[in-house]
């Protein structure tokens, strides 16, 4: 009996070790699939990829709203220097935010036009990266991650328009000058 | 060759078990969140490193890439207001009863069991504050159904299904109170 006590119990340490572990994991495994998916699409890391309006047609990423046009770029810092620029100029008069995700999937920035007006032009570094050019800088704790733009496509009519002017976001490997 | 086996059933059993826990808490589980407004589910640390594991497990399932709550708020329903899970028939549409929300921007979309949207000739998936008919005094009705309505319709086929409200730059009050903030009522038709 004693020692069916003690297969079991050794059972269920295997059964708690490979929970947690596959918690744990899930939300990375998940952002490399994802993150494959933008590759693949933007030929490369550092490039924008500009997805079309989601539809029930897309299987990227979960949940899409089908109200906003995504447009995401996976950076790599180590393919990038050691910084990756992100920036967008005459971006339309809606909704539009520009957010980064580590790997791990936090949200670690995020700002709308309301406070970047039409524009944003920042740099995602690894900590303690010296770049002295003067822009802002977001630090990822992780050397990959995703850059996603979100337009709010508020009127169906404006969509052309919209689609257009969110083309002028860029995410490109820094190279000071 | 018997202690052999028995290392390897321990084994097998013990990794078929912790992935099935992982199935259930996880994947099956949704969304979710520890805080609710009527069926409404919500987090104030989905996107953020404050989010435990399971958290940051579970919205990498099922809403990858979500942003924090001083950009979105985001709620979730798996059930009616009666508490009956959300399943679509051609019988029973449901109704959603709700007044403006606060925030600059809202939209309320339904979702499939597998998370993407769901097809329909129409290509609706959603009713937002740009598209919404309101009634009076800022109030609406929105229909979920099978079957076509003449206005606010958010189609879904037969089958469970949930809805997602986002709220675009919140009004402070949403984050300060998630729970209370008259978040629309879903009702079926059918009665529960």
């Amino acid at each position: 009996m004693k020692n069916w006590l003690g297969w079991i119990a050794a059972t269920l340490a295997v059964a708690v070790v490979v929970h947690v572990a596959s918690v744990m994991f899930l939300p990375r495994a998940i952002m490399l699939r994802t993150m494959g998916g933008i590759v693949r699409g933007a030929h490369g890391a550092n490039h924008m990829v500009f997805g079309a309006r989601p539809t029930a047609a897309n299987r990227g990423v979960v949940r899409p709203s089908p109200d906003l046009l995504y447009s995401s770029c996976v950076y790599n810092l180590q393919r990038g220097g050691g910084a990756v620029r992100v920036r967008a100029s005459g971006m339309p008069r809606t909704y539009w935010s520009v957010s980064v995700f580590d790997a791990d999937t936090n949200n670690i920035f995020v700002e709308n036009d309301r406070k970047a007006g039409d524009h944003v032009d920042f740099l995602i570094v690894a900590p303690g990266f010296g770049q002295g050019s003067g822009l802002p800088t977001v630090e990822s704790p992780t050397r990959a991650g995703i850059v996603l733009f979100r337009t709010l496509i508020d009127d169906d009519k404006r969509l052309p328009e919209l689609d257009a002017a969110r083309r002028h976001a860029s995410c490109e490997a820094y190279r000071a000058d | 060759m018997r202690t052999f086996l028995k290392i390897l059933g321990v084994l097998v059993i013990g990794v078929v078990l912790g992935l099935a826990a992982t199935w259930a808490t996880v994947i099956r589980g949704g969304w979710g969140g520890a805080v609710s407004d009527g069926p409404w589910k919500t987090s104030l640390t989905v996107g953020s490193s404050e989010g435990g594991m399971y958290q940051r497990a579970s919205v990498a399932v099922h809403g990858l890439l979500a942003l924090n709550r001083s950009e979105t708020i985001y709620y979730t329903a798996n059930t009616d207001s009666a508490g009956e899970p959300l399943r679509a028939d051609a019988h029973c549409p449901y109704r959603i009863d709700g007044r403006d929300l606060p925030a600059r921007w809202w939209s309320i979309t339904a979702y499939g069991a597998d998370d993407y949207l769901i097809p329909n000739a129409a290509g609706r998936y959603s009713v937002t504050k740009n598209s919404v008919i309101q009634r009076n005094r800022d109030s609406f009705v929105a229909n979920v159904s099978v079957d076509p309505s003449p206005e606010n319709w958010i189609p879904v086929t037969k089958g469970p299904f949930s809805l997602s409200i986002r709220l675009y730059n919140p009004d402070p009050k949403v984050a300060a109170d998630p729970a209370h903030i008259a978040l629309p009522t879903i009702t079926s038709s059918c009665g529960t």
